[in-house]
């Protein structure tokens, strides 16, 4: 991690990727024409040592590949062609760096202010791997200004916390347009596999949610990544990622479906929940409150911490979940 | 990212030479210690990047070798001071990836929910900032959507930087509703939960406090005790909430992934994966075992205590009783 007191010392491990990840970036961005593969593996100082030790062309390949993706996962693009004016038996891929998606545009500046707000936003990844890429960016971001040091978060420990194993798996399908399946378990325990094209990872209400299309479905779904009970895997198909319209598509669809949840609860005066739902200075009709929900298993989650002190006026739906649940629970422990 | 103390990754060796390129480019020329301070690393670091960045390059098509950066050594020597003559491939600090614009887009959204940034207007305008990481920008593709939460947060928080004590109402999980005094040491917000850790003088411990059963918090004149300063330190590098303490009980949980937030913030003593659908077993440290009941209870059946017995009772018991079945001679709760 790029952060002061992580790691402050220049220690190269026993390969010099990052020398030859320089060289090939450097190179790439050289020349609008390109460059074959045989000539980066000629020019580039990482490459020529290679095959100056005896590397055979198979793990030049394969070195090359594995430079291109991790050039790709660190936000250079790098871009792919074959000119037209190449002899037709003669058309070889090449490769460069267009300057304007390497570097911001010119007069791109952030003020001190904006600049610790971007540091402090990196610190609330937790214990999950998009730390890391926040503190890179946050480092490549340091060069556009000083971090003042007025604000800070002293006294809170905010936490944004992933449980969820696929969900860099799924952010990346979103990112790259790569159709995905899984297994997912509905809470009324059916597992069904499902083929879908990720559009984003969302945080709502608590639980970290994958909208997107429903291949199988042909149509806009939303997934609790919780509930994916398989391992994530590609398809091979490819789609074009989501766009703005589409997302907000998918959002007021979630929206309207949460408005028309509605659930009537009745709460015993003087307890927890009594707290929890502010029904000290509350109006209505005596120990009653109404409220939406997203996902009637995840409010019969909530409502179960209460125990008996809550009673559900409706949905009967909601009833007869958190009884279920409660049922197995004493099952399962008898 | 495997947290290596002190060394570098060579992607993150990469982000930093690529960083430091676009840095002396933008100001021109730069001392070495203004170069380590802005970037948060040591001079001796930022002098071993320069030398690995003089050797980076291509050879061309005649043997030559093109070293793309003609550093100012001389300058260097007589000022150390850093810059380059003649070099036009990189002038400009470099972009940055889609996950990542969209990681830090996600952490400002999350940011906005603490009631010091909520209106920080120049959150919106980093946000459209980071949108446009790359040219071809797209929607982000992780979202951090904000919720609401108890007030007081405020007066919380300054009682914590000036080291003091408060006065509130608590109702536990009995539905007790007691005033008492706490020692604030730290705001743990957890997505739509919010908790104070703080020392509690009665109990003599450590322990988290759900900020939406809090009311009426008052500031105190008597500075944090001894007891709580040790507290303190003790949490400073633990972020989960619940810390093991001498007694606590070790416990073997079954987990499905519907309930791994379960566990998550416990102190994990082992886990041991089985392959039937992400099902995990885990032992934890538990405190206070009559938490078990709600804790368990709320999954309705994705989380099960496989011994020791007494636990399995207590959860039984509970969920009993929340069906009206029976009611428990000793109503489990717990104190927070």
């Amino acid at each position: 991690m790029a952060d002061q007191d992580q790691a402050s010392n220049w220690q190269p491990e026993g390969d010099d990727s990052a020398e030859r990840l320089l060289s090939l970036t450097l190179t790439l961005l050289s020349n609008p024409y390109g460059f074959t593969k045989e000539e980066l593996f000629k020019s580039v100082r990482g490459y020529r040592m290679m095959i100056e030790s005896g590397a055979k062309v198979d793990a030049l390949n394969k070195k090359f590949e594995r430079d291109k993706t991790a050039l790709k996962e660190m936000g250079v693009q790098v871009v792919t062609f074959t000119r037209n004016s190449d002899m037709e038996d003669n058309q070889q891929s090449r490769y460069f760096i267009p300057a304007d998606t390497f570097v911001w545009p010119k007069g791109t500046n952030l003020t001190p202010n904006q600049l610790r707000l971007l540091e402090l936003a990196a610190k609330v990844w937790a214990r999950a791997s998009f730390s890391t890429e926040a503190s890179r960016a946050v480092m490549r971001l340091k060069a556009l200004g000083m971090p003042s040091d007025g604000l800070d978060l002293a006294g809170f420990a905010p936490r944004i916390l992933t449980n969820e194993p696929g969900i860099l798996q799924l952010e990346e399908a979103a990112r790259d347009g790569l159709e995905v399946t899984f297994e997912y378990r509905t809470p009324d325990h059916q597992v069904t596999t499902r083929v879908v094209q990720p559009w984003q990872v969302r945080h709502v209400s608590g639980q970290w949610l994958l909208m997107c299309w429903d291949v199988g479905r042909n149509d806009i779904r939303n997934f609790m990544l919780k509930r994916i009970v398989s391992r994530i895997s590609e398809t091979g198909n490819k789609f074009n990622t989501a766009t703005s319209a589409q997302l907000e598509e998918a959002t007021r669809r979630l929206n309207e479906f949460t408005d028309g949840n509605v659930a009537v609860l009745k709460v015993e005066p003087k307890t927890e929940a009594w707290v929890h739902y502010e029904l000290e200075h509350h109006t209505g009709p005596d120990g009653e409150v109404t409220l939406n929900f997203m996902d009637l298993h995840l409010l019969a989650e909530q409502i179960r911490e209460f125990g008996p002190t809550v009673t559900v006026v409706s949905p009967p739906e909601l009833a007869e979940v958190i009884r279920r649940g409660l049922e197995k629970v004493v099952n399962l422990h008898a | 990212m495997p947290k290596l103390r002190n060394v570098l990754s060579g992607d993150d060796q990469f982000n930093f030479l690529i960083t430091l390129i676009g840095l002396i480019m933008r100001e021109g020329e730069m001392h070495i210690d203004d170069v380590a301070a802005r970037m948060g690393m040591t001079k001796q670091a930022v002098r071993k990047a320069m030398s690995t960045l003089v050797v980076a390059g291509r050879v061309d098509e005649t043997g030559f070798e093109r070293l793309p950066f003609n550093f100012d050594w001389d300058l260097f020597d007589e000022t150390e001071r850093l810059a380059f003559l003649n070099y036009d491939i990189i002038t400009d600090a470099p972009r940055i990836s889609t996950r990542q614009a969209s990681a830090i887009a996600a952490g400002l959204s999350y940011l906005r929910t603490l009631p010091e940034f909520a209106v920080e207007e120049e959150i919106d305008e980093l946000i459209t900032l980071l949108s446009s990481s790359q040219p071809t920008s797209s929607p982000p593709t992780i979202a951090y959507e904000f919720g609401t939460i108890g007030a007081d947060v405020s007066l919380l928080r300054k009682a914590i930087m000036a080291g003091i004590q408060v006065r509130c109402n608590y109702t536990n999980q009995r539905g007790e509703s007691t005033d008492r005094i706490l020692e604030p040491l730290r705001i743990d917000p957890r997505g739509s939960v919010w908790y104070l850790r703080a020392w509690c003088p009665t109990s003599e411990a450590s322990k988290s406090f759900r900020l939406n059963r809090m009311r009426s918090v008052e500031l105190l004149s008597e500075a944090r005790s001894a007891a709580a300063e040790v507290a303190l330190l003790a949490i400073e590098d633990e972020d989960r909430l619940y810390v093991p303490g001498e007694h606590d009980t070790d416990v073997v949980v079954e987990v499905d992934p519907e309930a791994y937030e379960l566990v998550a913030e416990y102190a994990n003593v082992e886990t041991s994966t089985s392959t039937n659908r992400g099902t995990i077993r885990v032992t934890i440290k538990v405190g206070h075992l009559p938490n078990l009941g709600h804790l368990i209870s709320k999954y309705g059946g994705a989380a099960r205590v496989i011994e020791p017995a007494a636990a399995r009772d207590i959860v039984r018991i509970y969920a009993l009783g929340s069906l009206g079945e029976s009611i428990p001679s000793e109503a489990p709760g717990d104190e927070e």
